[in-house]
């Protein structure tokens, strides 16, 4: 009698629930799919928000979402940047107009015709709602020249105006959206109508999941992924193991797990995030340059990975002194070895900066008799390369001391310059050069430690302004000269991004060039990856 | 109402004085503006806040304006339920929590069904026979002092990873072409492991609650009168005893109710299940202070709420209260 | 019951109270030992990552390559310290209070108690981590708003016993001849109440246990120390760990150990509760 109570008790419990739960599955299901035809993938998750420009969320893969519902003028795959809704562009006279020719023949997804008024309205509309993903201040007007001429005139001249603009403003249909007064409060799915492979048919913000369909009458072909499902899940890796997501990132220490799998393939990329030692360029013994220099010979950058990264070699490259790393275009490979490791170089250096071991304590002294015990800095994830870096430093008779501490203490110190070194990361290293934080004219530079020289600075206004590619590569390749000659901070190392996936589903995954998806986000859901669908 | 309800609204008026008054002093009273903390911190792609989107938010947040202007506008608008705007979910506070609160309310509830049930059975028959009491004592403790996440991994590991049985996270799944019955027992699946995990939490306590209610009652003399009129032993069991006995066990239930919520977070976020606990965490880790606030406030009102329905409820059933 | 070694003896005599007395025992030795005496500093990177169990690493080594044993030993150290802080700082703040608001229940009373009902209306678990989140997440924070937190219920506890007690003839002969409240205090409530707050603290120390490990295990406790919960946290945060054998002895130690210290001081509190029942009853 009893054990029949306690049974029924659980049941109804658990009845009890369902009920009460599937009033939030039917409350989120906005309307059923549209067909069935064509192949369907299964990829993780998440609530990245609803794929309007407004809505979105500007972190992670958002813009993923975004750009597959929405196109822009260009796009980038796995080379170059393409034609994409313009078939050809020119830049106007001195920089300060760029003519986009829009390909004719494209409609949006409710039958309309896409024409250059949706594109004049979508710039327009944006200045009057604008949103921080997208930086327009260099526009000064936008002109609908004809029904399929666009001409953009700036304010200055813009080099990276393909890059930051032409390829990562979503076209907003002009007949959706000119009545609307408060985008940010959309949620229905009705007015999600954009030119883009894909329409949103299901979205359930609470867990993280998105339904997609093909959309037929796409300007390019139907694309050959006729579905695509984002599912929630909870460990990436599990829900790949399970079979419940097709394609998932992977972390470096399992990668041999997955790489011996027949019905797995593996993908490797560049992450375009860098960790970098920080110096406090205001104190001694760091302000002198010197001293810096000889540290980034007595640090051994490969050492450092292998022991402190997860996967070695495999699942970090060593940092480049000109900061830009090896898998950017803008990379000079000539700055790679600027600093070999050599510890006696190191230490002759040193010497000449005045600081030695002056009282055989094997701790260095500087010409004043201070002693060179300083603090390092740190986030608790990085702690094995902070004590790599102790080790390494100590044998040149520098004595580190490093300290974990939660972000935004360490955001705080470095801000107010209480420290000696820093160990921090960051990303966005894929974007156009002039715009990368802690390298370009970002904002955001001096925060991230970019060189506070005028010559530098002069070099990053005319990186911004210039748009000849040969010239600009040159202008480049001499701001990393003088960033490894400045070296403000010393790049450590730039970690490798894995993924792996079932090759019968989707093949054909791929990395796209110059940093990434849009304005450098480095993960692998471009699509073109589902329109081309299995390589033949 | 009595005096009694009268003290009890006044004091739970009070706590929601103090609530507001935390919500909108803290983000004020540490140094630095709110809104650099939104953009800065050395991490991932970083979005650099222009300045227009800077002076929209910061004309929003008000920060220019005096302090007690502030927070009459703070009031007003939580009054009409504007709990403001979250940034990092770009959507209004308020439907953020409207859409969440069913789950967590799902794990409350049947968390708490689940362990009520089960301890006013072994309660009542530790009551009765003392003797073997270690026999669920033991486990009972074991179990209440297992930390909830420390279970809920274990169990995830065992029950989600080693062997599949269960789902890792969420509260259904997505895309299902089921409905009804299937939907309903889906949704089970998912809810398993997290109440599962919520109610070995409370049982200890409301098993406690139990046995000593019932202990008193029994050794009342309308019960031995029934004993001795020689009633049968299950109607004297459940009609006199229990019945009696539950009446603290209800208002303790309702406590119960009102701070469970705030104890589903761990568990929430441990499973990945989309309630308000897992909300105000996810709100911590973006520093979307709009959105953290709001949660509070909802788990606050929440527990007044209870609190207050509890009091009216034992103030009706227990007459002595109301003479006090 | 109102000396130590009365308390201690009866505490003995019950099954409960004598598992998590030695429990408590156990602990204490722990976290002394490792005062003293560690394998290796806790932060020190000392081997490979994520190695097992071998003679160098008793309990093999974290995704860092740190000695888990130490970390172990170290949280140890640092749980007991949040338990018996947290557990001295709430009782007797909740005694003070408490006495002061059953000795005067007319005016000063009736204003304790107002806030005491406030304090225990707000939900604790977001209230900890509403404040986590603007004040730094130094280990001193902490404790201070867990005893912020668990006064109040001991406050409450107190109060009544307190009313009871100031009717009784010794204490109304007190206060006749003129005795002020903090005589009263010192001399016949502090040993009358013993016992209780000896009870109180022993919960009070297993929910300080419970809070900061779910602090850390959240992310919003102290990054520096070594606390069970952020080793918990840890290894949840490890990349593929579930898949690997790693879990074994990186989330089991220290799971097994919050749970064991809960479990020790939530049996001394029953015991305790047992045995103030028992001597009531005599």
């Amino acid at each position: 009698m009893k054990r029949r109570l306690i049974v029924a008790t659980l049941l109804l419990s658990l009845l009890l629930c369902g009920c009460i739960g599937c009033e939030g599955t039917s409350s989120n299901a906005e309307s059923k799919p549209i067909g069935n035809g064509g192949r369907e993938i299964h990829l993780p998750g998440g609530d990245w928000g609803l794929p309007t420009p407004f809505t979105f969320y500007p972190r992670g893969p958002g813009y993923i979402h975004l750009s597959l519902v929405y196109d822009t003028l260009v796009w980038k795959d796995e080379k170059d940047t393409i034609p994409w809704l313009a078939k050809r562009w020119e830049c106007g006279p001195g920089a300060l107009q760029w003519t986009f020719h829009l390909r004719p023949g494209v409609r949006w997804q409710d039958g309309k015709p896409l024409t250059a008024d949706d594109v004049s309205f979508t710039f327009d509309y944006l200045r009057r709602h604008p949103v921080e993903w997208f930086s327009l201040e260099a526009i000064a007007s936008v002109e609908a020249w004809d029904d399929h001429t666009v001409i953009f005139h700036l304010r200055k001249p813009y080099a990276p105006f393909l890059s930051q603009v032409a390829g990562n403003v979503p076209i907003i249909p002009e007949h959706i959206w000119k009545d609307v007064s408060d985008p940010r409060s959309t949620s229905s799915l009705n007015r999600l109508v954009g030119s883009g492979p894909y329409r949103l048919i299901q979205y359930d913000k609470a867990q993280g999941a998105y339904a997609y369909t093909a959309n037929p009458d796409f300007f390019l072909k139907p694309p050959r992924i006729g579905k695509i499902l984002f599912v929630p899940t909870g460990d990436p890796v599990a829900a790949l193991e399970r079979g419940l997501v097709d394609q998932a990132a992977i972390p470096a220490s399992l990668l041999a797990r997955f790489s011996r799998r027949r019905d797995f393939s593996v993908l490797s990329g560049p992450s375009f995030w860098v960790l970098t030692l920080r110096f406090n360029c205001v104190r001694y013994p760091f302000s002198q340059r010197t001293v810096r220099q000889a540290l980034a010979c007595a640090i051994d950058r490969e050492a450092l990975i292998r022991h402190a990264v997860p996967g070695g070699l495999q699942g970090a490259r060593p940092g480049s002194p000109g900061f830009l790393p090896p898998d950017s275009n803008w990379f000079d490979p000539k700055i790679q070895h600027m600093y070999p490791y050599d510890s006696s170089r190191a230490e002759s250096v040193l010497r000449s900066a005045g600081i030695e071991d002056r009282n055989g304590d094997h701790v260095f002294e500087g010409p004043e008799g201070t002693a060179m015990k300083l603090t390092l800095i740190t986030t608790p994830e990085y702690l094995r390369e902070a004590e790599t870096l102790q080790l390494m430093l100590g044998k040149i008779g520098f004595e580190l001391q490093p300290k974990a501490m939660d972000i935004k203490s360490l955001d705080a110190l470095v801000r107010e310059g209480r420290f000696d070194l820093a160990l921090t990361g960051h990303g966005g290293l894929g974007a156009d050069p002039s715009a990368i934080p802690g390298f370009g004219a970002d904002k955001r530079s001096l925060h991230f430690g970019a060189p506070t020289d005028p010559a530098y600075l002069a070099l990053t206004e005319q990186l911004m302004a210039s748009s000849d590619p040969s010239q600009r590569m040159k202008l480049c390749r001499k701001m990393q000269h003088l960033y490894a000659d400045e070296l403000p901070t010393l790049p450590l190392y730039y970690p490798v991004r894995f993924s792996a996936h079932r090759p019968q589903v989707l093949d054909g995954w791929f990395y796209t060039a110059e940093g990434g998806v849009g304005i450098g986000i480095p993960l692998s859901y471009n699509k073109l990856v589902f329109i081309r669908g299995n390589p033949p | 109402m009595s005096s009694y309800l009268h003290r009890r609204a006044a004091t739970y008026l009070l706590v929601l004085a103090v609530a507001l008054s935390l919500n909108f002093l803290l983000p004020r009273a540490i140094p630095g503006n709110p809104l650099e903390d939104l953009s800065s911190g050395l991490g991932n792609l970083p979005i650099q806040l222009d300045c227009e989107t800077l002076e929209a938010l910061q004309s929003y947040y008000g920060l220019d304006r005096p302090l007690l202007e502030q927070f009459r506008s703070y009031l007003r608008g939580v009054a009409i339920g504007d709990l403001g705007y979250s940034i990092s979910y770009r959507a209004p506070v308020s439907h953020l929590l409207m859409d969440r609160f069913p789950w967590t309310l799902l794990l409350t509830l049947g968390s708490l069904f689940l362990s009520f049930s089960v301890a006013v059975l072994l309660g009542s028959r530790s009551a009765r026979k003392p003797k073997g009491e270690w026999k669920v004592l033991l486990p009972a403790v074991l179990f209440e002092s297992v930390p909830p996440f420390v279970l809920g991994s274990l169990l995830l590991i065992l029950l989600g990873v080693k062997f599949p049985l269960f789902p890792l996270s969420g509260a259904y799944s997505g895309f299902s072409e089921s409905t009804g019955l299937g939907t309903v027992l889906d949704v089970a699946h998912h809810a398993a492991l997290p109440m599962l995990v919520l109610s070995t939490s409370s049982f200890f306590p409301a098993y406690l609650v139990v046995k000593s209610s019932v202990l008193m009652v029994k050794d009342e003399p309308y019960v031995l009168m029934a004993e001795i009129k020689g009633l049968p032993e299950k109607t004297i069991r459940y009609r006199y005893v229990l019945r009696t006995a539950l009446l603290p066990v209800v208002t303790f239930l309702g406590l119960r109710l009102a701070y469970s919520a705030g104890g589903a977070i761990l568990v929430e976020v441990l499973f990945a299940y989309p309630g308000v606990g897992r909300l105000i965490y996810e709100a911590v880790l973006s520093h979307d202070y709009a959105l953290l606030q709001g949660a509070f406030l909802a788990f606050t009102l929440w527990v007044v709420l209870i609190n207050f329905v509890t009091d009216c409820l034992y103030a009706s059933l227990d007459p002595r209260v109301k003479e006090v | 019951m109102h000396t130590w070694k009365h308390m201690t003896v009866s505490l003995w005599q019950q099954s409960a109270g004598r598992f998590g007395l030695c429990g408590i025992l156990v602990l204490t030795g722990l976290a002394l030992t490792s005062l003293i005496w560690s394998p290796y500093p806790p932060a020190d990177i000392s081997g490979p990552a994520l190695a097992p169990p071998d003679f160098r690493h008793p309990l093999g080594t974290n995704g860092l390559g740190q000695d888990i044993l130490s970390q172990v030993l170290s949280g140890c150290r640092i749980s007991l310290l949040v338990a018996v802080t947290v557990s001295l700082g709430s009782v007797s703040m909740g005694f003070l209070v408490g006495s002061a608001a059953g000795y005067h229940p007319r005016r000063l009373g009736v204003v304790l108690m107002r806030s005491v009902d406030v304090l225990m209306a707000i939900p604790r678990l977001p209230l900890i981590i509403l404040l986590a989140v603007f004040l730094r997440p130094h280990l001193f924070n902490i404790i201070a708003v867990l005893i912020f937190l668990s006064w109040p219920g001991v406050a409450r506890t107190i109060r009544s016993q307190v009313l009871s007690l100031r009717e009784q003839d010794s204490i109304r002969f007190v206060r006749f001849s003129g005795g002020g409240f903090p005589y009263v205090l010192r001399q016949h409530l502090i040993r009358e109440l013993f016992p209780l707050l000896l009870a109180k603290s022993a919960m009070a120390a297993s929910y300080a246990i419970v809070a900061e490990a779910g602090l850390s295990f959240l992310g919003l406790g102290d990054p520096t120390l070594k606390s069970w919960g952020l080793m918990i946290r840890g290894a949840l945060d490890y990349p593929g760990l579930l898949w690997s054998s790693a879990w074994t002895w990186w989330l089991l130690p220290p799971s097994v150990m919050v749970s064991l210290a809960v479990f020790s001081f939530t049996l001394t509190g029953y015991g305790l509760d047992e045995a103030l029942r028992r001597e009531e009853s005599d």
